[in-house]
């Protein structure tokens, strides 16, 4: 369905395999909040299990970045919240508004790696309350997703660049 | 030239003792700088949480001063939750030399460096008891008592210590968790017990004594190097002022709230025997906790005071 | 050099104009919501766009959130687990003979929810997963299913306990206990209300009704069921018996699901696992992503008191008890287009508390007013959390659930007017149960 060479095709395959590794650390992070929480109900119970104090942080820290990665998943997918005004376009016309949409969303993701970056330096000798774990190793989302944006929109605006310029058919 | 518009901010309402410790700030900082000032006071959370308030006056932005309990600091300085530590005071008398004699300061410079967030005069004075759901007495009966307690590594090793069974709640769900007796009971000082209505659920309040409070009046460094140096002086001895104003009035009112709660039939205070005893099961804790983040000499030096 | 350069006016005409125009152009929510911040954070010397990733950062880092993703995880392990399948089988043999069955069905279960959860969006998810799906397969229309399910999940901040109430209880000082109280009335009413609305369409629109289930059938199904149906009692007994919190509760559901999934029903297999998790991620992250833009939005309309200054004048207009009451909510309704609940109470029920004081208001009253139309404000688009779900989860656009949603939201009106003019419907259960709490 689309040109599978040069770097429009690299891209398309690279993306593809970035957002399939997504999915399964997706899944993972969203399995990974179930222990802590876990422990944190049957240590109250029996003194078998260890009652350790850091299990609220961490749950929330997984949350983090759960949250985080279904984001870049969803803007792979085009599947974010959308109020959308104009359902019946099409074509070269939907071509046009998505590039348009697809623009704000850049300037969203460079926000997101710049002051993102920021954000991480800000943090990279400070240690979170409970756990000890350094805050970089969270605030690292920003960035990471940021950039995640930026190749998944790549592919998309190079998509509909190319039915606007009339190259080729949109994709049903 | 514009005058010099300075941003607080408060978890609190205008009737909390926070509140009116800044106002008393501002009040003091117009009377000593003398010339046309601006304050803008973001209360209510508005802006987000005390720990969300330091690391804004950390990046220098946003929020220029605030109130802010030291356990908020210590994902900047590890050393910096010590000043609010359980355990450390015997009574109020002995925890206003302690702040009379600035015994913290190694604590503030640390902060000051690492946050570049300074600590400019220090308020609190409320004294955290254990609102429970069942009266305990002495160390039996505190015994597995669920407890919700801070998030500070401290508070759960201490308690823990006592015998009692610490957990790890967010704040808002601890009325709830009251309520359907996943905990037992909560800690914190009158202020709190009455603002949050902890006493509808955990009506019987242990006199334990655990903490006398500490709540720095901070402003940030970034801001403050902008300011004419008359401005800074002026904050600075407001700040200082004000931090004695807020102590005097909390640690007053503390009592004042507790016995009206108590007079009003919707709190029952309950006498604790044991502190002694108390005392001596967190002695070891405490000892390590200080050496851990280098503050056994300022421990000792609190211990050795005798008032 | 440290004066604010904007004003609230400029400042809320860069914020709405910016969200709206970037919605117009096809934008979505989050993104509308977070890059409408730019300009004033660019333009206002004390503030930076780090802010942005703060704020967003501050939005996901909460514990009582994580209930979105388990109660959502929950569901899809009910779904694929066949457990979802058993207990529609059981409870079309209750009522199935009743017009419009599934979604009265879909009505109850929200009001069960409601006693557990405080999370409206947690029942948005993890009913939309349940039902929708199950309602198109018996013939409901998309956008009925979508808009009962969404209208409904707002009761669960509505019929105690409520995260809403015991956030309100904390910055307005009012007793959380006596809000609990108040809010079983209102709730209950409302779920009527919308049982009422879905009668009204399944007679109009036909909707399928079963034969009445034999006595040896209703025993076949409520056997089979057994397991499924323990679900509930779990949850709700663990939070009588006081085992774990609300938010706890969200992971012995997801225990508990899993567990029946895999080793009772068995219709679990590895790849149905991976499908649960993924969903849930993919669903959790579009929504939890939303709520962390818009506490960005909320703290800036906040650092400039927005609200502040639009509602300054408002206290000389002198109106009387029940034109306030109608005021607040109105207020209410619209700050629920753009904000979260918990931002807006902060932000706008302080603002509003002295009015309602002035105006005579019992302060359970105000606040129970208020929460319910914050409460309708989680299905107003273009910020309405539960809708949105509702729609992603269905695969629809909001426009397309718009005018269902509206219409249910008329008899729910009316029950709000009802409470602003009889302050009892609030009132009365904590009077008669708990005098103390309306001290
Ligand atoms: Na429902
Ligand atoms: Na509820």
């Amino acid at each position: 369905m689309a040109p599978q060479s040069g770097v429009r095709g690299a891209l398309r395959r690279f993306n593809e395999l970035y957002a399939r590794f997504l999915e399964w650390l997706l899944v993972f992070s969203v399995a990974s909040i179930i222990p802590p929480v876990t422990l944190q109900i049957f240590a109250r119970f029996t003194e078998l299990l260890p009652r350790y104090i850091w299990t609220e942080e961490a749950s929330r820290f997984l949350l983090v970045w759960t949250v985080m990665i279904g984001a870049m998943v969803a803007i792979r997918e085009g599947t974010h919240f959308n109020v959308d005004l104009f359902p019946n376009l099409k074509g070269r016309g939907k071509a046009a508004a998505d590039l348009v949409a697809g623009f704000f969303i850049v300037v969203f993701a460079l926000v997101f790696v710049w002051w993102g970056w920021e954000f991480v330096d800000s943090a990279w000798f400070r240690i979170s309350e409970l756990a000890e774990l350094p805050l970089w190793t969270i605030y690292i989302a920003w960035p990471v997703a940021g950039l995640s944006f930026l190749i998944f929109m790549a592919e998309r605006i190079w998509d509909d660049l190319a039915v606007l310029t009339g190259a080729e058919e949109p994709r049903a | 030239q514009a005058p010099v518009t300075l941003n607080g901010a408060s978890q609190f309402n205008d009737d909390h003792v926070f509140n009116r410790c800044m106002t008393r700030f501002e009040e003091l900082v117009k009377q000593y700088y003398g010339r046309p000032i601006n304050f803008v006071m973001h209360k209510n959370s508005s802006l987000g949480l005390e720990k969300q308030f330091f690391e804004y006056m950390s990046a220098g932005r946003a929020v220029d001063y605030a109130i802010v309990s030291p356990a908020h600091m210590s994902t900047f300085s590890r050393a910096a939750p010590f000043i609010d530590a359980p355990f450390l005071f015997r009574d109020l008398a002995h925890w206003n030399t302690v702040l009379d004699q600035d015994l913290f300061k190694p604590v503030a410079d640390e902060v000051a460096r690492r946050a570049r967030v300074e600590l400019i005069g220090y308020a609190g004075g409320g004294i955290r008891n254990i609102f429970s759901s069942r009266p305990a007495r002495n160390m039996a009966e505190l015994r597995g008592l669920r407890v919700r307690v801070q998030g500070a590594p401290i508070w759960s090793r201490t308690f823990q210590a006592i015998g009692m069974a610490p957990q790890v709640i967010a704040y808002n769900e601890v009325y709830n968790a009251i309520q359907n007796n996943v905990i037992e009971a909560g800690e914190n000082e009158a202020a709190g017990v009455e603002q949050m209505r902890f006493f509808e659920v955990g009506p019987n309040l242990l006199m334990t004594q655990h903490a006398i409070t500490i709540r720095p009046l901070c402003f940030s460094s970034q801001t403050l190097a902008r300011l004419p140096r008359e401005l800074q002086e002026a904050i600075r001895r407001a700040g200082r002022e004000a931090g004695v104003f807020g102590r005097q009035t909390e640690s007053s009112e503390d009592e004042q709230k507790v016995a009206a709660l108590e007079a009003a039939g919707r709190l029952r205070r309950i006498p604790f025997t044991e502190r002694a005893q108390m005392n001596a099961a967190v002695l070891p804790v405490m000892a390590a906790y200080a050496r851990e983040i280098d503050a056994e000499g300022i421990q000792s030096r609190i211990n050795a005071i005798t008032s | 050099m440290m004066a604010s350069t904007l004003t609230a006016g400029q400042a809320a005409a860069f914020l709405f104009g910016g969200f709206f125009g970037l919605l117009f152009l096809r934008v979505p929510v989050a993104v509308a919501l977070g890059l409408s911040c730019l300009p004033l954070l660019l333009l206002e010397d004390r503030l930076w766009p780090m802010i942005l990733v703060q704020e967003t950062f501050n939005g996901f880092n909460s514990f009582i959130l994580i209930a979105v993703p388990f109660f959502l995880l929950a569901a899809n392990l009910m779904n694929i687990g066949g457990i979802t399948d058993r207990l529609v089988r059981f409870s079309r043999a209750i009522v199935g003979h009743m017009p419009g069955s599934l979604a009265q069905i879909n009505v109850v279960l929200s009001i069960f929810f409601a006693g557990i959860s405080g999370s409206s969006t947690a029942d948005a998810a993890s009913q939309s997963k349940i039902f929708i799906d199950a309602q198109r397969r018996e013939g409901y229309d998309d956008s009925f299913s979508v808009a009962i399910t969404a209208v409904s999940a707002v009761l669960a901040v509505i019929i105690p306990p409520s995260i809403l109430m015991i956030v309100w209880g904390g910055v307005l000082t009012v007793s959380i206990g006596g809000l609990f109280l108040a809010g079983v009335l209102p709730g209950l009413l409302i779920g009527v209300a919308q049982m009422a609305t879905v009668h009204v369409y399944a007679k109009i629109r036909n909707y399928p009704t079963y034969t009445r289930a034999t006595l040896r059938e209703f025993f076949a199904a409520f056997i089979v069921a057994v397991p499924a149906l323990m679900t509930p009692f779990i949850i709700i007994g663990g939070k009588i018996f006081g085992w774990f919190t609300a938010t706890e509760a969200a992971c012995i559901a997801v225990l508990y699901a899993g567990a029946l999934s895999i080793f009772v029903y068995r219709e679990m297999d590895m790849k149905g696992l991976r499908t649960a998790f993924m969903d849930t991620g993919k669903l959790s992250g579009i929504t939890l992503f939303c709520v962390g833009t818009a506490s960005a939005f909320g703290w800036l309309l906040a650092y400039y008191k927005i609200p502040e200054a639009m509602l300054s004048g408002v206290i000389a207009w002198d109106m009387g008890p029940v034109a306030t009451g109608f005021f607040i909510a109105g207020v209410f309704l619209i700050v629920g287009c753009f904000l979260d609940a918990i931002p807006a109470i902060i932000i706008v029920g302080t603002i509003l508390q002295p009015m309602a004081e002035h105006a005579g208001l019992h302060p359970i009253h105000f606040a129970m007013i208020s929460i319910v139309s914050l409460a309708f404000g989680l299905v107003t688009p273009p910020y309405g959390l539960c809708l949105m779900i509702a729609c992603s989860v269905a695969g629809i656009r909001i426009t397309d659930a718009l005018k269902d949603t509206m219409i249910m939201l008329v008899p729910m009106l009316a029950v709000l007017a009802t409470l602003i003019m009889w302050p009892d419907m609030a009132l009365l259960l904590p009077r008669l149960i708990e005098p103390d709490f309306l001290k």
